[in-house]
């Protein structure tokens, strides 16, 4: 039976999962694989399992509690081991490297920003700050909206002005907050978000951190918001895409 | 409207402790995280559709025709730039639209039938 990993932490982590479930189904029970000075907490894997959100909340609850309790290395949702002797071998193969990163990540939390244009605002915003389109749209306007082509090429013309303006944007976000944090981490891009941003935060720097963003939402356009999400489990900085 | 109410669904259904905020970063529980390379990655189908959604938004025939249609539909004639007008001026329908997005929901929400 494959065994399906939720996270990586120190033999001596409480782990308090006695409640929790594994993904799937028939909801397994979880087990752990101890190796040297480092376990993983494991169930049985499902034979089937797409992101769905029952499964996506199970994970995530199991890496969550073990969170709550103590510094872990949450792994990605999906990855599944051959059986409990392949995760044993990949523990005692990798654990200089898991334990460096255990030791980084100790008093520190992910604190995952996303920042939102609300669209129609800041697209008037982009025309009032720019002449050529202005004057674009304004003779498209006049033309009774101009052709198909017309319209498709004045759409790329703003789409240009819109990402041009969206990383700027982000920019923004990233470097007012980048000084009162010890890791950054651009996340994947999200539908609708300008920035998707996780930042690795001493716990005795969030004062700091949560002061900055207030600063800044204090001074972003009125078109933009900044969402705060978290403390997470550290997934962007396990090592993988952390920058 | 309709986009607050779709953003907040999750909240309702799952009685999962941070199932709300769990729908806002699940791009990072899919796309970060722990990879051990001997391991294998179950097939998780739909996962593409989450990264590549953003850039559909932006760029592609779509989003420049969906941006003309937007612009064209403000009369900016003489309009001169005024710090703060824009947030009165603000079209809900649009923002709404953007947050309920079908990748987003699609992700979140519509997999779990299949």
């Amino acid at each position: 039976m494959s065994s399906y990993v939720y996270c990586v932490t120190r033999a001596s982590h409480p782990l308090p999962l006695e409640d929790a479930v594994g993904v799937g189904e028939h909801a397994p029970a979880l087990r752990l694989v101890r190796e040297q000075d480092l376990v993983a907490v494991v169930s049985d894997a499902p034979a089937r399992l797409r992101p769905k959100r029952r499964d996506l909340v199970k994970h995530d609850a199991v890496v969550g509690r073990a969170y709550a309790a103590g510094t872990v290395l949450p792994m990605r949702f999906g990855m599944v081991a051959l059986d409990d002797e392949a995760v044993r071998v990949a523990l005692r193969s990798r654990a200089p490297r898991y334990r460096e990163l255990l030791s980084r990540i100790d008093g520190h939390v992910e604190l995952n920003v996303k920042g939102v244009h609300a669209e129609a605002a800041f697209l008037r915003d982009t025309l009032l700050q720019n002449d050529e389109l202005r004057a674009r749209n304004n003779a498209l306007r006049a033309a009774g909206g101009g052709t198909h082509e017309d319209k498709l090429a004045f759409g790329e013309q703003v789409a240009a002005a819109v990402a041009e303006r969206r990383e700027r944007d982000a920019s923004h976000v990233i470097a007012r907050l980048r000084p009162h944090v010890a890791q950054v981490c651009r996340g994947p891009a999200v539908a609708g978000c300008f920035v998707n941003v996780s930042f690795l935060v001493a716990s005795d720097a969030r004062t700091h951190f949560d002061g900055a963003l207030t600063r800044l939402r204090g001074e972003m356009p009125g078109y933009a918001s900044v969402d705060l999400y978290g403390p997470l489990p550290p997934y962007s900085f396990v090592g993988n895409e952390a920058a | 409207m309709s986009g607050m109410t779709m953003a907040q669904m999750p909240q309702t259904t799952s009685g999962g402790r941070l199932s709300g905020e769990l729908y806002k970063v699940v791009e990072l529980i899919l796309d970060r995280g722990l990879v051990i390379d001997v391991f294998v990655r179950v097939s998780v189908i739909g996962l593409e559709v989450l990264t590549i959604d953003a850039r559909v938004v932006v760029a592609g025939v779509d989003a420049y025709l969906r941006f003309a249609e937007v612009c064209g539909r403000m009369d900016l004639t003489g309009g001169t730039p005024r710090i703060g007008a824009t947030r009165a001026l603000e079209l809900p329908g649009l923002a709404a639209q953007m947050a309920a997005s079908p990748a987003r929901t699609e992700i979140g929400m519509a997999r779990d039938d299949r």
